[in-house]
């Protein structure tokens, strides 16, 4: 075997590998499209397990609060906010908290090739991101079963779903970089997160709170500006708008701050730490 | 300059190295890497500077007199040029907090410094078949990280001209639940070739890893020496000017680290430049243009593969003799305890101690062992582990029918085994076992109580140099 037959390359030459932005998105692509094969690979229910815990969330909460506290009674379209709500909300929560290890995880990768680093908590993103995606048709099928009508407005929600998925990835990004180098990153995130999902308005909408001083405050949080958005664009339109909730326009540039905060956080955080993570993961 | 296949991305772990911590002002693209950073680190390391320092030539690029049908080759420009390379780790013993962050803002935990490099300076000529070669742990896996920009070093500038590819690990990115065709993609994503590319080139490869009738599979079913094929078969798929290997030759059967030594030898016809990593000295030996010895970070000689390997079996093998030969204490071993193993050596056929033999003398393998309680034609074993840990020679004198007599307590006894060399060059560890009762109860076994090297004028990937004859006859 060892003739000049044989050991001629496969594939004829060699091939010229890409370089920068082109093997950046390529390297993203094809991890997520790995992942996400190897979630459903021979796997039929894997789909519906996804879709699964959104749904079961949802029942619980939808009996809890109708049945029991019958809070949501008196809101229009409870169900379909809830549902909706939930799925973004989810999205945002499982990128976050699964982004935290995802650089420490692919140690074995990190430690033997140079590459893009970003691409690893990116193609995780991108991954979740397809199936909020799908999971998203499914819930707006229920949405407009349940009642709502379908209007225009519903052409805002991809620049919604765009603003959540540049804020959950800027966060899972910067997670995944902290968590490098602080190991218990991960705890206190999982914590963060569930404080979030109260500050987020999803079992509850942004009129129920009464207070101005926690309003303002929970009109901070970018993730209750979007949900609001979302609510009156798709679900209600005689519900508020987000600049209607915050008390005008003015009031949704903090919010928008801290999304483009993160954004610049998580971009100087990885240039700072990249030549180090290779020895620290 | 090209920087890698990383160069100019935004991500600084691509192959942009012309780096120190004190980040010296990126020189254009990076060739005019001598800048002001350099007087910096004199003065920084200028008291450090080892012994080792006048040993380090700057050899003229052996391989310009090498035809090639690179252009770019005759310019006398190294491939790599490392300046006064340093790393170091630091090393905590737990783990970084937020927590502590921030409720002791400025405390911090004690950290352990290991210096991985010490003050490296060396170039690489175009064309050239680079060997590093250094015990373990001596810190050449750690330089090769450092080359392929892996990290980033601590001191010092390393600049490389021409697109690098790295074989510190073949596979890269394999996963055992999928089959061979994402595994290609992964691990060409990951080389940096694109989707199309490594699915346009995908029959190929199989054919070239022969693995056609296992497309299907995943590769979980795959045995290791069909992953290692599939995976050497993706690596050389992707164009480079230099290449990294770290001993990915130490895989694999005989067949195919001949396949690849040959497309190795091809890439250096080519005008490639190869730079590796290795511990076997013959490999070295047999293929390098030029080599280099590290040891404990410091780089001990760099010149021609005889003086380099003359360099390591004068300073690097009797440090590692001493400490070899200690093997496991007596508590933590397997066995009773009823007899001990108290030591284990070699020795040539004069009855001399040695620590080197050459291939094809008479060998004794010689221990003495302790009796702590009496003992009846007690079975005594030897085996003979090469750098894989194979056991390459198994014997006993149970299973050769020696009658061993009986022993009392505190009696000593020396079992010697005489035997052909006929083993592979390479460095070896001996085990000693101490058995009763027809071999059924173990009193001591002692593995890796001493170790010795095999030298000898022949390389062989196989595990063991026997005499032979070859006939090659025409049939009619």
């Amino acid at each position: 075997m060892s003739n000049g037959e044989a050991s001629a390359l496969p594939g004829g030459r060699p091939a010229s590998p890409v370089e920068g932005g082109r093997r950046f998105v390529e390297l993203t692509v094809i991890l997520a499209i790995t992942q996400f094969k190897l979630r459903y690979y021979g796997n039929v229910l894997g789909y519906f397990w996804t879709l699964a815990k959104p749904l079961l969330l949802f029942g619980v909460l939808y009996v809890a609060f109708t049945e029991f506290v019958r809070f949501g009674g008196g809101i229009e379209h409870y169900a379909a906010y809830l549902i909706t709500a939930i799925v973004l909300y989810t999205y945002f929560s499982e990128t976050t908290v699964d982004c935290v290890t995802s650089l420490v995880d692919k140690e074995q990768l990190i430690r033997k090739i140079p590459m893009p680093l970003l691409a690893i908590p990116l193609s995780l993103s991108l991954d979740a991101a397809i199936t909020l995606l799908l999971n998203l048709v499914a819930v707006l099928g229920f949405v407009a079963f349940t009642g709502v009508d379908i209007t225009w407005r519903w052409l805002e929600l991809p620049l919604i779903v765009g603003v959540l998925i540049l804020l959950s990835t800027a966060t899972g990004a910067l997670l995944s970089n902290l968590y490098v180098f602080f190991r218990d990153t991960r705890p206190i995130w999982e914590v963060m997160a569930q404080l979030l999902f109260w500050a987020t308005p999803v079992v509850y909408v942004i009129e129920n709170v009464t207070n101005h001083t926690l309003l303002r405050v929970l009109m901070l949080n970018p993730l209750a500006v979007l949900m609001t958005q979302m609510r009156h664009a798709v679900i209600d339109p005689t519900a508020p708008s987000a600049a209607q909730a915050a008390g005008g326009y003015v009031w949704l540039l903090p919010p928008a701050a801290i999304v483009l905060g993160v954004l610049a956080l998580s971009v100087v955080m990885h240039r700072r730490a990249a030549p180090r993570i290779a020895e620290q993961v | 300059m090209k920087l890698g296949p990383f160069a100019g991305s935004g991500f600084p772990t691509g192959g942009t190295h012309a780096a120190t911590l004190r980040r010296s002002a990126p020189s254009g693209r990076g060739e005019s890497c001598v800048s002001s950073s350099e007087r910096n680190l004199s003065t920084v390391l200028g008291a450090s500077t080892t012994r080792l320092g006048g040993s380090q030539e700057t050899v003229a690029p052996a391989a310009e007199q090498r035809q090639s049908d690179r252009p770019a080759n005759a310019a006398s420009a190294p491939a790599i040029a490392a300046q006064r390379i340093s790393k170091t780790f630091r090393i905590t013993h737990h783990p970084a907090t937020l927590k502590e962050r921030v409720l002791h803002p400025f405390r911090r935990d004690p950290v352990e410094i290991l210096e991985a490099l010490q003050d490296v300076t060396f170039e690489v000529g175009k064309g050239e078949f680079f060997g590093i070669v250094g015990r373990n742990g001596s810190g050449k896996s750690t330089l090769l990280k450092v080359i392929a920009g892996i990290y980033r070093p601590n001191e010092g500038q390393i600049s490389v001209e021409g697109r690098l590819s790295p074989f510190i690990e073949l596979g890269v990115g394999f996963n055992p639940e999928l089959p061979a065709r994402d595994n290609v993609v992964i691990n060409c994503a990951l080389l940096g070739l694109t989707r199309r590319e490594a699915l346009r080139r995908f029959d190929s490869i199989i054919e070239f890893a022969e693995l056609e009738r296992f497309v299907d599979m995943k590769l979980k079913n795959y045995s290791s020496g069909m992953q290692v094929r599939l995976a050497f078969s993706t690596a050389i798929q992707v164009d480079a000017d230099i290449l990294l290997l770290d001993e990915v030759l130490a895989v694999g059967d005989a067949n195919f680290q001949e396949k690849c030594f040959e497309t190795f030898r091809r890439m250096r016809e080519e005008g490639r430049t190869i730079v590796l990593v290795t511990h076997n000295l013959s490999i070295v030996e047999r293929f390098c243009d030029r080599a280099m010895l590290i040891d404990s970070g410091k780089l001990v000689a760099i010149g021609e593969p005889p003086e380099v390997l003359k360099a390591y079996r004068s300073e690097v093998r009797p440090k590692l003799r001493s400490k070899e030969g200690a093997g496991t204490p007596v508590g933590a071993r397997p066995g009773e305890g009823s007899a001990e193993v108290l030591e284990a050596w070699i020795e040539d056929s004069s009855g001399q101690r040695v620590e080197t033999c050459l291939q094809g003398e008479q060998i004794r393998v010689c221990a003495r062992v302790l009796f702590h309680s009496p003992m009846r034609n007690p079975e005594f074993g030897f085996d003979i582990r090469n750098e894989r840990f194979e056991v390459v020679i198994a014997a006993n004198t149970g299973w050769d029918g020696v009658e061993t007599s009986s022993f009392k307590a505190g009696e000593q006894t020396r079992v010697t085994m005489e035997l052909a060399n006929v083993l592979a060059v390479g460095r070896y560890s001996v085990g000693v076992s101490v058995a009763y009762q027809y071999g059924t109860t173990v009193a001591d076994l002692h593995e890796g109580i001493t170790g010795f090297q095999v030298d000898g004028e022949r390389w062989t990937p196989g595990a063991v140099e026997v005499p032979r004859k070859f006939e090659v006859e025409v049939e009619e």
